[in-house]
């Protein structure tokens, strides 16, 4: 794994930028989904990350966005990790580089930022939503950048896919592949 | 004609009178214009061709599709995250269809900055007059204003605030709330179902999916010997280039866009002539509000016209400094782009998304003054990586923060029970007591999230090369042939949207353009 090196300001920014580019990257274009919407490989097809990263993937998933709640769909129920992992996949190589970099930093640097010895990945969720919340409150814009683009890739994921759409009052799109539109004479 | 890169299976090698780099609300209508006058014209479009059957209605499908960089272009900080259609047609197919001629302070202020005594109201009146009516320029109706604009509308009039409801290019609107990601009905008369029509109707070839990377003289020794124009045929999705183009013309009209029509100039070379390629860009940058109120189901957002109503009490056009102040426009989006969109992580932003059914969205647009520049370096085979570098005046950030403190005051007027920014850090406001906070409102990359779907200036007009990049006939300074037409000429922020402004311009470009040819 390509490790950052942490004074190279510009690379790590476009780090989180990648994040966020990986949220929408082009190859999730309108071609190559199944019929039901679902373009998703399984955790480990089309994998990009090694185990440690897909841990820590995992773990950042589940803490920003959680089982339960006001509704029952998370990260978990989603595979919103594996779904991202696909996504930077199909990103171009210095995005993946930077996409690396920024778990690397809430692996390491987030439970420091948060005066806790150790990865981010082995903590409970009460204590990785502290290493989060010390992210977005750091001095460093690094490390908050890093909490706005893998932010960003996941809500935007996660609220893609239709589990949470019907507990927010969301009824999905109006016209359905191949189908007919709903409601309206045009 | 209309040419998709994936029929191409050889170079694409042609010659041609006239070029036009870009199809949007530039390049589409010196398009039509000129081929409905006889000019051999090619248009190229880095963008793929999209119709209704094609939008799907999914954020996660159409944000790749239809937007550069997938929707996630961002100033080099991070800080903002800037927004340009990039498909047959440009944003024309993803705007909000808001309708704004440029006001007569603009042009006042244009000539007082830069002496640009070519335009004003009445030089443009006619131009702007031929683009209302081929989009079919008409004001939205009251029956077309949806609960989450109609907040903005309550809460100004409450107060006594200036408000209003938008001129749009929407005929046949069903409401489905999908303008930014396609209209699927063909409701939204974007650039590809008005000017793109009539120039391939007038013998017009078409071609997208193709990337400009260089515009060279003919002959390096002649400067009024035309063109040869070099790129790629790209890949829909990647972008990645799969067949070289050449294009040899007589004339090139580029219209790529503020922020890549600077960068094909400069990696063409003519920087060093032109000192000002790429500098005095403006963003306008414009910040999410919402407003959460009482009832479960009294706000869906995303249905209806997404941005119908503005509050403009507080515009402040002046020939010394042009567009001012800030203002406020209802807006909406996608499910993605909401949950994007709203502060927090964890449980918080789960509540704060089961919330969304009620809660009221605008955003806060603050026009600028020119502060950022444009830098690129090339990345084959995917074209140019750009660098947006951006500045937030002082000034501009304290006429952000008063415009939050009127955000929150119009919808505590309307009866919200709590007004959020777009702010990691910054809690919610419960009661309009807490105003005074709003003095200390943090803006950081990372933790304050800030929308430009504006983006203007870096090949500005002017006199000379000196001070600008195109004179006031959109002409390159010092390369005969060569046009700029699109936002990238605006010498400052042109307007509230920018589509009839550069519309207009371009009309008024493509009409000299004959004049200079008969």
């Amino acid at each position: 794994m390509d490790l950052p090196d942490l004074s190279r300001r510009t690379f790590l920014r476009r780090s989180l930028q990648l994040a966020g580019a990986a949220a929408t990257w082009p190859m999730l274009g309108t071609t190559g989904c199944a019929e039901d919407g679902s373009r998703i490989a399984s955790p480990g097809e089309g994998g990009i990350l090694g185990a440690s990263a897909r841990a820590t993937l995992e773990a950042v998933a589940e803490t920003l966005v959680p089982s339960g709640g006001p509704f029952a769909a998370g990260a978990r129920e989603v595979e919103l990790a594996a779904r991202v992992e696909r996504l930077v996949a199909e990103a171009p190589p210095e995005l993946q580089r930077g996409f690396r970099g920024a778990l690397l930093v809430v692996e390491w640097a987030s439970p420091l930022l948060a005066g806790r010895l150790a990865r981010f990945s082995t903590l409970p969720i009460d204590q990785r939503l502290v290493c989060v919340r010390a992210l977005v409150e750091s001095r460093l814009d690094l490390a908050r950048e890093v909490y706005a683009g893998l932010k960003q890739v996941c809500l935007f994921v996660f609220y893609a896919q239709d589990a949470s759409w019907s507990s927010l009052g969301y009824d999905g799109p109006w016209i359905h592949r191949g189908g007919a539109v709903a409601g309206v004479d045009r | 004609m209309i040419v998709e890169g994936a029929e191409h299976t050889t170079p694409l090698a042609l010659r041609t009178h006239t070029l036009v780099v870009g199809s949007g609300s530039g390049g589409a209508v010196v398009a039509a214009i000129l081929a409905e006058a006889g000019v051999e014209l090619v248009v190229l479009e880095e963008g793929g061709r999209f119709e209704a059957k094609d939008f799907t209605q999914r954020d996660d499908e159409m944000y790749p599709a239809l937007y550069r960089d997938g929707g996630q272009q961002t100033t080099s900080d991070g800080l903002v995250n800037v927004l340009q259609g990039s498909v047959l047609g440009g944003s024309t197919v993803v705007n909000t269809a808001d309708c704004t001629p440029i006001p007569p302070a603009v042009y006042a202020h244009w000539r007082r900055l830069l002496g640009l005594t070519a335009l004003d109201e009445d030089a443009l009146a006619p131009s702007e007059q031929r683009v209302f009516a081929s989009l079919k320029v008409n004001p939205i109706t009251p029956s077309q204003v949806n609960a989450n604009n109609a907040k903005l509308l309550e809460g100004a009039h409450k107060l006594g605030l200036e408000a209003g409801t938008f001129l749009h290019n929407r005929v046949g609107c069903v409401g489905s709330g999908y303008c930014l990601v396609g209209c699927a009905y063909d409701a939204k008369l974007g650039a590809h179902l008005t000017y793109l029509p009539r120039a391939v109707a007038a013998g017009a070839a078409v071609y997208t999916d193709t990337r400009v990377e260089r515009i060279a003289l003919r002959d390096p020794a002649r400067a009024d010997g035309g063109f040869v124009v070099t790129g790629a045929i790209v890949e829909r999705a990647s972008r990645v280039a799969r067949l070289p183009l050449r294009i040899e013309a007589a004339r090139v009209v580029l219209a790529a866009g503020a922020v890549h029509s600077p960068a094909i100039l400069a990696a063409s070379g003519f920087a060093a002539k032109l000192p000002q390629i790429g500098r005095n860009l403006s963003l306008q940058p414009q910040m999410p509000v919402t407003a959460v109120f009482r009832d479960r189901g009294a706000i869906v957002a995303w249905r209806g016209i997404p941005q119908s109503a503005y509050c403009s009490e507080f515009d402040d056009g002046t020939a010394e400094h042009g567009l001012g102040g800030y203002r406020l426009e209802g807006i909406s989006g996608g499910m993605s782009q909401l949950g994007v969109l709203l502060p927090g992580f964890g449980d918080a932003h789960k509540q704060a998304m089961f919330r969304i059914d009620r809660t009221a969205l605008s955003l806060l647009l603050v026009p600028d003054r020119p502060s950022g520049s444009i830098a690129f370096e090339p990345v084959p085979p995917r074209g140019f990586r750009v660098h947006i570098d951006y500045v937030l005046q002082r000034e501009w950030q304290e006429r952000l923060r008063r415009g939050l403190r009127t955000a929150a005051e119009i919808y505590f007027a309307a009866g919200a029970e709590q007004v959020g920014f777009a702010s990691e850090i910054f809690p919610p406001l419960r009661s309009p007591n807490e105003l005074d906070r709003l003095e200390g409102f943090p803006i950081r990359t990372g933790v304050t999230r800030l929308v430009s779907a504006h983006v203007q200036g870096s090949c500005r007009m002017s006199l000379d090369a000196r001070t600008g990049v195109v004179d006031q006939d959109h002409r390159v300074h010092g390369v005969p042939g060569l046009y700029v037409v699109d936002a990238s000429v605006m010498p400052t922020t042109a307007a509230t949207h920018t589509m009839i402004p550069v519309m207009t311009l371009a009309d008024r470009a493509a009409q000299r353009m004959l004049e200079a040819d008969a």
